[in-house]
């Protein structure tokens, strides 16, 4: 019981800086250095880490609604997502730069599904991304927390065994079928910084 | 339920959780006004002869124990929830509406939306309500979210252009706990021995626009007893955009 | 309080030398009814009401009338009149879990119909949580959780524990006494017994969940394990419900069973490896086969489990058991796409395309179609 008293405490004192969301111009916006995008539309962008995750994360509607997520040359061994540390003994999530696209794939379904959340697979198609070879994968699943269904839809590449994806994440009625035209149209513009 | 955070943000379920209950004493909504925070841009009110129906009320009761450890009550939830429903049924907040409540059961073939409309409000609450350094910039202060065309079954099958949301979490503190406040004061947490947070969302079911959203956040009220749910109805729906 | 995380399941280690809190002439009392709704009773019933509103709407319920009428038939066969009032909920959720509440609402959790491995032992454990349900335990578990500090909402809304986590902890919250325990295995074996079962099976689910936990290195059994979402199956449960069953014959119902998860096991098993812990799939997948070398899920699952976790030694082993798979009669074609990923990460590049010509020709319109395409076209 003392732990939530002193987290509480600490929370509150850290909640000033503990997060921020910020605007994203339109224009070419570069992304952890390495990527860069072309923004038409307004999006909303969260300053700091969520749940320890350090993925930039854009959104229209809300922390709670849709998450727009850039994977930026994640080098070999590194995770995709913090290993929650409850229940014990989960397989942390890393990247190799051996992965085929099918063993990206299976990442990210852990990622979405270990918590309990259903996934499935609905495509997965060969694709060019970032101006070469890569991929795009469709599912569709339940939120274990509060059961909103959802749907989700990634792009990704391997580029000198580094790891870059885009995924957008939305809720299936409305959410989703409204905001993948302006994703679509973000990821075509996606390029790496030379 | 705020329960997702855990699912997507543990940093930002604390900010949630705490935006929406410390420095309760300091926050009292006024009574009565509608000012433009609650109303998306061109709306202004409800037409008296539209009809809404009213979702069955997501409440529920905590008993706030040492440590803010909460466990939930259902009796006393069961009494809040009846206590709720009279109120809007005998229309005691004068909210002079066609209304129609809908049962339990009416709302079996609803649970997608429900559940979307629940994670809507949760952002829209945080967003729009808390803001500050939580606003999203893209929405430009407005209240301005919509559900589309989702929501065009629920107008269909009861014929009501509009529908009201309720949502509401309640916790009393124990005696332990008021002790275990005295000493957080030293940590500068300020919180309050009884919270009381909810909601108040009015769609409209044809455009799917969020055009009414209400917040409530106090540190008092009981919704136990008959006379307390009425006010703390009233105070969700203070405001509420009745046109006459 | 979540109904996902009412423990019922769970077991705390007690010793054989205590004396039988059942004389073996228990008999079943009368139907319940409803409590007066303003009694202490009556207020816990509304609890398990609402949970069970939203249980039947909730999109992790399972709907196939099949199985839960055959869950239904399982209640009424073990427990007589009051299957009148029980609903049994299958649920996916992959963990081994039952439970059941005081106003009859029963969860079987798909985990569970992963492991079990008969009619049988699933009639062992809905028996055990009938136990419960008949002695009123619940009802006495509930009232002390009240009483005591139970970890909900805020812990979650600080995220300290994922839900998981939660159930883990509110294991402790909600477990039963020693004696209701015992209680519940002495009333379950005796109501398998009645219904005709075996009752030598229900020890044997709880050897094998004690497999399946001892498999994981970095888990100590005697330690709270997410994955039976409550106290960890001990030994000496194991032993009681053997002792129990001495001298007693009866049906297994395999066949039945099986008849009925079927239809779900592509889904539980998928699941189970979404869990993202391999090695203990791996030995679950083991025993499994074990019990029914010929299945063709159970082969594909491990080799895909194999090829997945790509230890040391892993890719063989998934060759092995992929190559076993495509042998059966009723193979999934998917194991032809999961040969050709083995074979392509070997470099083994004639057999890769054999598989997915093979794959081609079954699931033409399969999701992952121009992936394989682009595949073979890389190699000519």
């Amino acid at each position: 019981m003392k732990i939530e008293v002193l987290v509480l405490g600490l929370a509150v004192t850290l909640l000033a800086g503990c997060a921020q969301v910020s605007k994203v111009q339109t224009g070419d916006i570069p992304i952890r250095d390495r990527l860069i995008v072309t923004v038409e539309q307004p999006w909303n962008r969260f300053e700091n880490p969520i749940n320890g995750d350090r993925t930039p994360t854009w959104t229209n509607d809300g922390i709670t609604v849709d998450a727009l997520k850039f994977y930026v040359g994640l080098k070999d061994g590194e995770l995709i997502a913090p290993t929650p540390t409850e229940p014990k003994g989960q397989t942390p999530l890393a990247f190799k730069s051996t992965m085929p696209t099918e063993g990206v794939v299976e990442l990210f379904r852990t990622l979405y599904s270990r918590d309990g959340s259903t996934f499935t697979l609905e495509k997965v198609t060969p694709t060019r991304f970032l101006g070469q070879s890569g991929f795009r994968f469709e599912w569709s699943g339940v939120r274990k927390a509060d059961e909103v269904l959802l749907r989700g839809v990634a792009w990704g590449a391997v580029h000198n065994g580094q790891l870059y994806a885009i995924t957008y994440t939305a809720p299936r009625l409305t959410f989703f079928p409204r905001g993948i035209n302006a994703v679509e149209k973000l990821v075509a513009t996606a390029k790496l910084r030379q | 339920m705020t329960v997702f955070f855990l699912r997507r943000c543990n940093c930002l379920g604390l900010a949630l959780f705490l935006a929406l209950w410390a420095g309760l004493s300091s926050v009292t909504l006024a009574a009565g006004t509608s000012n433009s925070k609650n109303l998306a841009p061109g709306f202004s009110s409800l037409p008296a002869t539209e009809k809404v129906v009213l979702l069955p009320i997501d409440v529920q009761l905590y008993s706030l124990s040492m440590g803010g450890v909460e466990e939930p009550k259902a009796d006393w939830t069961d009494a809040a929830r009846q206590h709720m429903a009279s109120t809007l049924a005998q229309d005691s907040v004068g909210l002079k509406l066609r209304s129609q409540l809908l049962s339990e059961t009416d709302v079996d073939d609803f649970s997608e939306l429900v559940s979307l409309h629940a994670a809507v409000a949760s952002s829209i609450s945080l967003h729009h309500w808390v803001a500050g350094s939580w606003a999203l910039p893209s929405k430009a202060g407005q209240l301005d979210w919509d559900f589309g065309d989702a929501m065009k079954p629920l107008q269909d099958k009861f014929g009501a252009r509009y529908a009201l949301f309720l949502w509401v979490r309640d916790s009393y503190a124990s005696s332990e706990r008021k002790a275990a406040m005295v000493a957080m004061a030293f940590l500068g947490v300020s919180l309050s021995g009884g919270v009381q947070i909810g909601y108040a969302s009015l769609v409209d079911l044809s455009s799917g626009k969020v055009v009414w959203f209400n917040r409530l956040a106090r540190g008092h009220g009981d919704l136990r007893d008959a006379a307390a749910a009425t006010a703390t109805v009233k105070e969700l729906l203070s405001g509420f955009p009745s046109g006459q | 309080m979540k109904r996902r995380q009412l423990m019922r399941w769970g077991c705390a280690c007690f010793s054989l030398a205590a004396s039988s809190a059942i004389a073996s002439e228990w008999k079943a009392p009368t139907r319940f009814g409803r409590p007066e709704s303003s009694s202490e009773e009556g207020g816990l019933w509304a609890i398990m009401d609402d949970e069970e509103r939203k249980l039947r709407r909730s999109p992790f319920r399972l709907r196939e009338d099949a199985l839960s009428n055959y869950l239904n038939g399982i209640v009424c066969k073990l427990g007589g009149e009051h299957c009148k009032d029980v609903r049994v909920y299958a649920v996916r959720a992959p963990y081994f879990n039952a439970n059941m509440a005081p106003n009859g609402m029963m969860q079987v959790w798909s985990g569970l119909l992963l492991r079990v491995e008969n009619e049988a032992q699933l009639a062992a454990v809905l028996g055990h949580e009938l136990g419960h349900y008949l002695q009123r335990h619940s009802l006495a578990q509930l009232r002390d959780a009240k009483s005591r500090a139970a970890i909900g909402q805020v812990m979650g809304m600080f995220g300290a524990a994922g839900a998981l986590g939660q159930l883990a902890m509110l294991a402790g919250q909600f477990s039963y006494s020693r004696d209701q325990e015992r209680e519940a295995d002495e009333i379950g074996i005796q109501l398998m017994r009645e219904a005709g079962y075996d009752p030598k099976e229900a020890s044997k689910v709880w050897a094998n969940l004690l497999e399946e936990l001892r498999a994981i290195p970095e888990n100590d059994p005697s330690k709270n394990s997410v994955l039976f979402a409550s106290h960890p199956p001990s030994e000496d449960r194991r032993k009681t419900l053997e002792a129990l069953a001495l001298g007693s014959q009866g049906d297994f119902g395999t066949r039945p069973f099986r008849e009925k998860v079927s239809p779900h096991l592509t889904m539980m098993l998928e699941d189970e490896l979404a869990r993202g812990r391999l090695s203990e799939s791996i030995v679950l997948l083991t025993r499994l086969i074990g019990h029914e070398p010929s299945s063709p899920h159970y082969l594909h699952f491990r080799g895909e489990a194999y090829r997945l976790r790509n230890h040391e030694g892993d890719g063989a082993a998934a060759l092995s058991d992929l190559t076993a798979a495509v042998q059966m009669p009723k193979v999934l074609p998917k194991t032809y796409r999961s040969l050709g990923y083995l074979h392509r990460a070997q470099g083994n590049l004639v057999p890769m395309a054999q598989a997915w010509d093979k794959y081609i020709e079954l699931m033409p319109n399969a999701n992952d179609i121009a992936l394989i395409q682009q595949y073979l076209k890389e190699i000519k």
